[in-house]
């Protein structure tokens, strides 16, 4: 998976899809309760404009109302100074204004009717008008008639008994009311509108502001989007050139198809260990067009075990091998090793494939070579371990069958000379002598030789080992030789160590035996064993003050057969050291010795943890 | 007196032959010996057939010493056979030898040898050797009782 920073990023603010659900949401939330908020606005306000519409009507129909009210308090006033001027004065002009006044009365009073007509009160105010000015028009009218019939004094009689005042107080008075009622409700309808007003205003300035604000916020959001969205564009844009990048630098060539097996892709590389490739080829012609062959450089490649074919059914194929062959060569030489991995969307749908394959030819070739020298060298093994044996064999039969005639030799001439020695002359029996002598040094040689060969053919058996314990054994054992004489033992404190007992033993049998026989010349033997050196590098030692050697000769001492002294002087075979040597070289570690001639001489060695035959230094020669 | 062999020397060699007669002459052994030169003749005279058929069962030797390496029929051979049959497996059998190969040691042991030693090159460590041995085995050592006679 593509991890970069922005990636990362983007994961912990949850993954863009998952934030743009959300977001939209609440964008769209934003957005509709904005909506929301201002057509309940534009509601209210219609609302409120229609009540003040209707309030502006009530208005006006009041004004009407107050209009009618005062024309009908004009005509009353003016009925009565009109009639009263008639009874008065008996004059034309009076009964015409009275009768004008008059017959305006039923219309303005139907009008005031009319206008009064939507509250009860006020309509039963209009009826008792009405009707208090028929009553009034009705006493006038007899009042006018009786002066117009019967003179002044009827009529002032009439006017006086009408109560023409009081009827006009009254009728006034209700017309008052009227009047005083009409304005007190308009002045109550006035003020619920002014304050509904006010509350609309409210409302409509709080809505308002708070759309806005929803508004401002919803382009704050698609603001941010917008920015993220650009640069999650940018990031996308540079991750894409990244791997553009990666693909076309890549040492190894990357191929992908889609199910149907058109090339997706085709890098560089691809290009140039495969050679152009044409998108569209069915996967049955890629081995013929590619020159794809099987391993063996011959057999074409089956086109459907392509491991990018392969791939496209589902499969997952790793270091698929095959050789192809470059237009223009003449066979398949160059080798390829092909990965090749199917590719699914998220819900597990195959895509397609990806083969990513790089030219090996020069790994093969390298490795053919290893294979080769390998080959080589355990034929070479197998040979020298041959020869090994063979040599161990021989040298052990050898020194076998030699001890059956050897023994004869020695055992007739010992008889001869137990027998037939009388009749021999001196010379005769030191002739014998010899023989003998000589029987017994090669049987010594043979055993020693026999000794030294086995060591070679014995595995070594390792265990903690109280060495300590072998040298005693060993001093013990070699009391016969020392027979007498002053020997003084110095045997230091020995620590255990990791070897095989029996040949350790036969180390210190060997060296303490060499020790014992070069002191022999000496008063008083000192036989010294210890460790010296440290930590690691501590190495065992066997000193003691006999003849010692020469250093000049220090090579040659582990040398099979090599000696350092005549025969005559001190016996010996020349293997001894050469088996110690063997041994120590067994166990992994080194021998050496120092000394002087005269002095004394000391071997040290050291054995090693892992087993095996170490450097060996050119002084010394093959041991057998 | 029977004139029984007592003492059976299984060897091919014959100058080890005649060192080995030489060694038990020295420690008076020698009277009643029988060499016998290979595997197969050993067999005929212990199993008292072939060319040894006049012999009797009830004759069988009190020691053999027997060399390894024969012709014919070797030395490990002749040890199963002896320690395989009921009647000889008591007689004390002790390998004479010059090998000293710890595949004999073995062998030779687990077909239940009594005794092994490797002849030493030096003669006298050879008569020392052969004469602690017969010493030991004729002298020191009590037989199991002959089980012919036991049943007549």
């Amino acid at each position: 998976m593509f991890s970069s920073v922005p990636e990362r990023r983007a994961a912990v603010r949850g993954t863009p899809d998952q934030r743009a659900g959300l977001s939209t949401r609440a964008l769209l939330a934003s957005f509709v309760v904005a909506l929301g908020i201002i057509a309940g606005i534009h509601l209210l306000s219609q609302v409120n404009s229609r009540m003040l519409a209707e309030n502006q009507e009530k208005v006006e129909h009041t004004l009407e109302l107050l209009q009618v009210v005062n024309s009908v308090r004009y005509l009353v006033v003016e009925m009565r100074a009109a009639s009263n001027g008639y009874v008065i004065a008996g004059e034309d002009i009076y009964l015409a204004s009275y009768y004008g006044a008059q017959s305006q009365l039923d219309p303005a009073v139907s009008r005031l009717r009319g206008l009064a007509a939507d509250n009860p009160q006020q309509q039963q105010r209009c009826d008792q008008v009405g009707q208090l000015l028929s009553t009034y028009v009705q006493d006038r009218g007899y009042v006018i008639s009786e002066r117009k019939l019967r003179g002044a004094e009827a009529g002032t009689s009439a006017l006086r008994s009408t109560k023409g005042r009081q009827q006009v107080e009254s009728i006034l008075r209700l017309l008052s009311d009227i009047d005083e009622e009409e304005q007190l409700l308009l002045a109550e309808r006035t003020r619920k509108v002014q304050s509904a007003s006010v509350r609309f205003t409210l409302i409509s300035w709080t809505g308002g502001s708070v759309s806005v604000a929803l508004l401002l916020v919803v382009f704050y959001c698609l603001w941010r989007e917008n920015a993220l969205r650009a640069q999650a564009e940018s990031e996308l844009r540079s991750s894409r050139a990244l791997l553009e990048s990666i693909l076309n630098s890549m040492g190894d060539g990357v191929v992908a198809a889609d199910p149907e097996g058109r090339f997706t892709l085709f890098n560089p590389a691809a290009e140039q260990i495969l050679g152009r490739g044409a998108s569209a080829i069915p996967p049955q012609q890629w081995t013929e067009q590619f020159g794809v062959y099987l391993p063996d450089g011959v057999t074409p490649y089956p086109a459907e075990q392509l491991p990018l074919a392969r791939a496209l059914r589902g499969a997952s194929v790793d270091c698929a091998e095959m050789r192809i062959r470059r237009s223009g060569e003449a066979s398949a030489v160059h080798w390829l090793s092909v990965t090749a991995r199917p590719m699914h969307d998220v819900e597990g749908r195959l895509t397609g494939g990806v083969a990513v394959f790089g030219n090996v030819t020069d790994r093969k070739r390298a490795e053919e070579e290893i294979r080769n020298l390998n080959h080589e060298l355990e034929a070479r093994l197998a040979d020298l371990r041959a020869s090994n044996q063979e040599l161990e064999a021989f040298t052990y039969s050898v020194s076998h069958d030699l001890r059956a005639p050897l023994r004869q030799v020695h055992g007739f001439s010992k008889v001869i000379a137990e027998q037939y020695g009388s009749k021999l002359d001196a010379q005769g029996q030191h002739y014998l002598g010899r023989i003998e002598q000589g029987a017994a040094q090669m049987g010594r040689l043979i055993d020693d030789l026999l000794n030294l060969s086995r060591l070679g053919r014995q595995p070594l058996r390792r265990q903690p080992t109280q060495i300590a314990a072998l040298v005693h054994e060993v001093r013990t054992e070699l009391e016969s030789e020392i027979n007498g004489r002053t020997v003084e033992w110095r045997i230091l404190s020995l620590p255990p160590v990791d070897c095989d007992p029996g040949l350790m033993k036969q180390v210190f049998a060997n060296l303490l035996a060499n020790s014992v026989k070069y002191t022999r010349p000496r008063e008083r033997a000192l036989i010294e064993v210890g460790v010296s050196g440290c930590n690691g590098d501590q190495a065992i030692f066997v000193r003691d003050n006999g003849v010692g050697f020469s250093m000049k000769y220090a090579g040659k001492l582990f040398g099979v057969f090599q000696r350092l002294h005549r025969a005559d002087e001190f016996e010996g075979t020349g293997v001894g050291l050469a088996t110690v040597q063997r041994i120590v070289h067994k166990h992994g570690g080194r021998i050496w010795a120092d000394g002087e001639e005269g002095k004394g001489a000391t071997f040290s060695f050291t054995l090693g943890k892992q087993d095996g035959e170490p450097q060996q230094p050119a002084t010394e020669e093959a041991a057998l | 007196m029977r004139d029984a062999v007592e003492i059976l020397l299984v060897e091919d060699n014959p100058a080890d032959i005649e060192l080995t007669l030489l060694a038990l002459q020295a420690h008076k052994l020698a009277n009643r010996i029988c060499v016998v030169r290979d595997g197969e003749e050993a067999l005929d005279f212990l199993f008292c057939r072939g060319t040894h058929s006049q012999r009797k069962p009830y004759e069988a030797p009190r020691l053999v010493l027997l060399d390894l390496k024969l012709p014919k029929v070797n030395g490990l051979e002749v040890l199963k056979e002896i320690k395989n049959d009921p009647h000889l497996r008591t007689i004390p059998v002790v390998a004479l030898t010059s090998s000293k190969e710890e595949r004999d040691l073995i062998e030779s042991y687990q077909l239940g040898v009594n005794s092994y030693i490797q002849k030493p090159v030096d003669f006298d460590q050879f008569r020392k050797v052969v004469g602690q041995a017969g010493l030991y085995w004729m002298v020191v050592n009590h037989p199991a009782p002959p089980a012919g006679e036991e049943q007549g």
